[in-house]
């Protein structure tokens, strides 16, 4: 070919791509706008952003796929072939020309998104003494991989026409389920797994080698693959009934409906299963004002937890202040993991053998229900603690154990507790223990029992009801309801801390924990040798379901490490000793994962 | 018309067979962790198979009743026949509504079969449950069937609802999903609306499913649907450009109405204390006397910098876990600048430090980390009241000349607080410097920072005050034993409490050093620190000088 023929092909390839120009320019010139007046570039340092490489490599890898697959296989399925074989140039050169213009546009794309980010860091250099300049220049070499592996898939990809986006998203979905299965795919998997997420250690960012290695060597693949298509035996691929185009078109729908219908076929595995305990016969008994539904295997226990249920509701009514009885279906048959009973909202679910307290316990969030109204619910991050605290303590009172709970004198003890930190759950659970609320509000409703009794506990309830619709914060919340029920938020506040701290004084002397990490294990010592059994408690990140928590007991002065239960680059971990067949923790720590 | 149904069944019914045991596989594998998990209602299952499956099997629905017709051209056969324009639109919207219904009742009956034996299922609450589906099925449906009318462009219409819901969330509209959008009637689990129906629901899906029908019928009537025929016919690159640009720039302005949508004031049921320029709240009663104080500086300063409205600020009591007597809230407000307050802490110090914070939040938070913005926001407040324990804490300095940062990085906030009071007060056309660094309010971003440094030009300059040397020496840093055992901190003779921080390894430097964890080690010669080698963090140590009314810190040791 002539070399002034290659401008034209250039031009010519360039051309048929407008609308993926058009796209990966607007979209990067748009985020770079939005960085532009994004706060937390300034406020922190820039490499905030490219430690989340994951989903930037996922959005350049799509759009580079997007580039590949416009490239060769079309020319084909739209019969240009035969038009570009009249032109004065081999195919091998049109391929050549076809692969470079398909690629200018990923690699402009990350061009332009590095210039962003190195002008950012030039302008905003974060924190003295940081140097985001590697850790950009690296991220963004890790980009232009996923970029140039998007493109050469979607060349491989185009000669299977539309079919190839779903066996590209379908790969990229049974990827990201491997790497959950197996963990240490996780850095090899785009989008859903860690690949281009940078991972550092001792402030040095780093990414593993083999990955990229990886990418490369199947992009060199599928590109030459493609090429070696181009030159000939592609049109046999792509005519219409081609025995390929078949084959991936049954393997993609086919394993997507295998795995769909598999899933399927397991969950009605486990109903057939389930099927003689689902068919067993439910006796139900009705009250006045309750549907007991229960197994006839536990009726001694659920005769004895729901004995005079009419009488106890409405006596839980009366110390909730709700005067007007609730209706209510009451199910002893079963509830989920971590859950001695929940109400729903519209019934009791608990367990087979609930005593009489879950029951009070349940029928108290009943009772506040009905008082309070369904928009309390969107108050909850705020009001958890008063919500259990009062089931609880209504409940404890059932059970003829009223006071302050001794864990909750240890909690406090261990470590001070905030009322910022209790009016918002969300801070709460990503800093103490999860369950320590229910016994810090029973004491909160022993400290607000002084200032008005049954009054101001409906008022509460009612007022936190009144404000549900509201975005408002936690202790404003607090503060509005205490205004509005004629007491003061600090004195009962302070009245809690009092009852906590005499309560305090009656216990042993509780353990001073310290913890290490040792290799894969975590070392706890009790400094003080109260004598209390120890424990740890793992979770893989913070927002971790409760369920997923790992518990183990310290033996020796180490726990190890439940490895196979922590795939992330860091974990959580709370020390903690056992105490009235319960735990008290300490705070969570965050470790990077051994 | 029959023919057209009869025709309409033949050419999709495998189809829709085959969609609907996709369907029913979701909905089984919904049982199994309903079952597995022992979740309240297994009722659930079907509807949150409804409520997340169910669209793609009404998109899937509708693409082969509206879309297909149309792309094999089987729509200009139709058109040729004697069929009514009615006809023609109302035989697949309402064959593809009695598939989708038919699809989203086996799933209810199927659900309600097994849940009979295994909870209480009172019909009441069944036929509540079908008012509710069927409120959604019809808005869905009727949407999707307008929305297939617009040819190649409904992906690209999809797309831009999808980011308008998502937009929509946290802009002016509380919750869209249950508020204003057409899944309302499904948007919360059905066991939380058992008692309390969401039948507010049905206006938004009324509106919706209106929408949708003259969207259909629209696009069907206008000049023969002519528009429709056009949708449809193959497109050029440049339309296609065209698609790809309004998505992206869909996507772009996305965040938008997050964004400019005025925040809804999360404070804003506590009274401000009286004045003039400044809106303080007081979230309790024993920050209510400082919350008079910070007022009343703020008025004095806004005087001086020409600024009518400093921005708002909560004062949160709290006694507990800081280590200083004022820490800003983690959670943020972004109406509001949040402060936890200790009271029991000296008076003017408080009152010194909340002003700081709201002098730093006028320059968008962004003059902490510029040289001379930082000094003048750090001294100001204690430049414009007498300060007794002022000379006491400057001699504990032996560089007055370093930047403030250095300073307190080396000494802590107390000490290098007093060499930034000196320096204001000393500072020549202090009123001019004030005005340019904080009369105007400054948002986030790259602009507002290059306007901040803009602004504070020479300023480093003119706050450099000659101050004689500190004759008395500060506390020595920490030293640290790494070992199998892990780090342990050697504290200082004096030192009563050890700073830690667990830096995040994107911030590694001293930024995030504000808000250490502080350690009591009064009497003790070493701690355990719960870090890891690998982890970077800083350490230091301090102690509480009543002379100074203050804390004297050591210098950060980084690893």
């Amino acid at each position: 070919m002539s070399p002034r023929a290659w401008p034209a092909l250039l031009v010519k390839e360039t051309l048929a791509l407008v609308p993926h120009w058009v796209g990966m320019v607007t979209l990067i010139t748009l985020f770079g706008l939005v960085q532009l007046f994004d706060g937390s570039l300034t406020l922190g340092a820039v490499s905030g952003r490219v430690s989340a490489g994951a989903e930037a490599a996922l959005t350049v890898f799509m759009l580079a796929f997007a580039a590949g697959h416009a490239t060769v296989g079309p020319e084909f399925y739209a019969d240009h072939i035969e038009m570009l074989d009249a032109l004065p140039v081999r195919r091998v050169e049109i391929f050549v020309a076809k692969a470079l213009a398909s690629l200018a546009p990923v690699v402009v794309t990350v061009g332009m998104s590095l210039g962003w980010d190195l002008s950012s860091s030039w302008v905003s250099p974060g924190a003295p003494g940081a140097d985001p300049f590697g850790e950009i220049v690296l991220a963004h070499g890790l980009l232009l991989v996923a970029g140039v592996s998007g493109w050469a898939l979607g060349m491989l990809g185009s000669w299977f026409g539309g079919l190839g986006w779903g066996v590209v998203l379908a790969t990229l979905v049974f990827g990201g389920m491997a790497a959950i299965i197996v963990p240490p795919m996780r850095p090899y998997v785009v989008g859903f797994g860690s690949f281009a997420s940078l991972v550092f250690v001792s402030r040095e960012a780093t990414h593993p080698i083999e990955p990229v290695v990886f990418w490369l060597v199947l992009s060199a693949m599928s590109v030459m693959v493609s090429g070696l298509l181009f030159l000939g035996p592609g049109g046999a691929l792509t005519r219409r009934g081609s025995l390929a185009t078949g084959a991936v078109r049954v393997g993609t729908v086919g394993c997507l409906t295998v795995v769909l219908v598999g899933f399927g076929g397991i969950g009605l595995l486990g109903l057939l299963l389930r099927a003689p305990q689902l068919l067993e016969p439910i006796a139900v008994e009705r009250t006045e004002h309750f549907r007991i539904l229960y197994d006839p295997d536990f009726v001694a226990q659920v005769v004895e937890a729901t004995d005079g249920i009419d009488a106890l509701s409405a006596r839980i009514g009366e110390q909730v202040g709700n005067p007007v009885p609730v209706e209510l279906d009451v199910e002893l048959l079963g509830a989920q993991q971590n859950h001695a009973g929940v109400f729903t909202g519209g019934k009791l679910r608990l367990q087979r053998g609930a005593d009489r307290e879950v029951v009070a316990h349940e029928l108290a969030h009943a009772h506040a229900f009905a008082v309070a109204g369904p928009a309390a619910w969107r108050q909850r991050k705020h009001t958890r603690f008063f919500d259990e605290g009062l089931a609880s303590w209504v409940a404890a009172r059932v059970a003829g154990k009223p006071g302050i709970p001794r864990r909750a004198a240890a909690i406090h003890a261990l470590d001070p507790v905030q009322l910022d930190l209790l009016v918002e759950d969300d801070r709460w659970i990503a800093e103490r223990d999860i369950a320590q609320p229910y016994p810090l509000g029973i004491v909160f409703v022993e400290a607000l029992d002084e200032a008005g009794g049954v009054r101001v506990r409906s008022c509460v309830l009612r007022e936190i009801g009144a404000l549900g619709h509201r975005e408002i914060a936690g202790l404003a919340l607090w503060v509005t309801v205490a205004d509005r029920c004629g007491f003061v938020l600090e004195d009962v506040f302070a009245r809690f801390e009092r009852l906590l701290e005499d309560a305090a004084a009656d216990l042993p002397p509780l353990p001073e924990l310290e913890a290490s990490l040792q290799g894969t294990a975590l070392r706890v010592v009790d400094r003080r040798e109260a004598g209390f059994r120890l424990v740890c408690r793992f979770r893989s990140r913070p927002d971790a379901e409760v369920g997923t928590y790992e518990h183990v007991d310290v033996v020796d002065g180490r726990c190890e490490l439940p490895l196979w239960q922590l795939p992330e680059e860091t974990f959580g971990y709370q020390v903690g000793f056992r105490m009235d067949d319960d735990a008290v923790f300490d705070r969570w720590v965050e470790a990077p994962t051994p | 018309m029959i023919a057209l149904l009869v025709k309409s069944v033949v050419q999709h019914g495998v189809a829709f067979a085959f969609a609907l045991v996709l369907l029913l596989s979701v909905l089984s594998t919904a049982w199994m962790v309903v079952l597995g998990q022992e979740l309240p209602t297994l009722i659930t299952a079907s509807t949150a198979t409804i409520y997340y499956a169910g669209p793609l099997f009404v998109l899937y629905v509708n693409e082969r009743l509206v879309a297909a017709d149309r792309l094999e051209g089987t729509s200009e056969f139709l058109a040729a026949l004697p069929l009514t324009l009615v006809h023609r639109l109302a035989v697949p919207w309402a064959l593809g509504l009695a598939v989708v219904a038919a699809a989203f009742e086996l799933c209810l009956l199927a659900t309600a079969l097994v849940a009979s034996r295994r909870e209480g299922l009172p019909l009441s609450w069944l036929v509540q449950i079908h008012v509710q589906v069927g409120l959604f099925t019809l808005a869905w449906h009727t949407l999707a069937f307008g929305v297939a009318h617009t040819g190649r462009n409904r992906l690209l219409v999809w797309w831009v609802f999808l980011l308008l819901v998502v937009g929509l969330e946290g802009s002016w509209i509380t919750n869209p999903w249950r508020s204003v959008l057409w899944m309302a009637p499904l948007a919360d689990p059905v066991e939380h609306t058992r008692s309390v129906p969401p039948w507010d629901a049905v206006v938004p899906v009324a509106l919706w499913t209106l929408v949708g029908a003259l969207l259909a019928l629209a696009l069907e009537t206008w000049r023969g649907g002519a528009l429709v025929a056009r949708w449809y016919a193959p497109a050029t690159a440049r339309a296609r450009a065209g698609r790809v640009v309004v998505g992206m720039v869909a996507l772009g302005v996305s965040p938008l109405p997050g964004e400019i949508a005025p925040q809804p004031d999360a404070w804003s049921t506590l009274p401000a204390v009286p004045a003039v320029r400044a809106e303080v709240r007081a979230a309790g009663r024993s920050v209510e006397p400082i919350a008079a104080e910070v007022a009343s500086l703020l008025d004095r300063i806004g005087q001086e910098a020409g600024v009518d409205r400093w921005p708002g600020v909560v004062l949160h009591p709290t006694s507990r876990g800081l280590h200083r007597h004022v820490r800003r809230a983690v959670g943020r407000s972004d109406t509001n600048l949040v402060l936890l307050v200790d009271p029991s802490g000296p008076r003017p110090g408080i009152v010194r430090d909340v002003v700081r914070e709201v002098l730093l939040r006028q320059t968008g938070d962004l003059g902490g980390d510029v040289p001379g913005v930082d000094a003048l926001i750090a001294g100001l407040p204690g430049a414009l009241a007498p300060d007794p324990v002022l000379d006491a804490r400057l001699a504990w300095v032996d560089d007055p000349a370093a930047p403030y940062a250095d300073l307190r990085a080396e000494h802590g906030q107390d000490i290098a607080e007093a060499v930034a009071v000196a320096r204001v007060r000393s500072l020549a056309d202090r009123p001019a410097w004030v005005a340019s660094v904080l009369g105007r309010r400054r948002g986030v971003g790259v602009p507002s920072l290059v306007a901040v440094r803009w602004s504070a030009r020479g300023l480093p300059d003119a706050l450099a005050a000659t101050l004689q040397p500190g004759s008395r020496a500060g506390l020595a840093p920490p030293g640290l034993e790494i070992s199998d055992d892990g780090v342990r901190a050697r504290v200082p003779a004096g030192a009563e409490v050890v700073d830690l921080v667990v830096l995040d390894p994107l911030q590694p430097v001293p930024g995030a050093l504000d808000d250490p964890r502080p350690l009591p080690v009064r009497g003790r010669d070493d701690l355990a620190l719960a870090v890891d080698p690998r982890q970077a963090y800083a350490v230091r140590v301090r102690r509480w000088e009543p002379a100074i009314e203050g804390w004297v810190a050591s210098a950060w040791v980084v690893r």
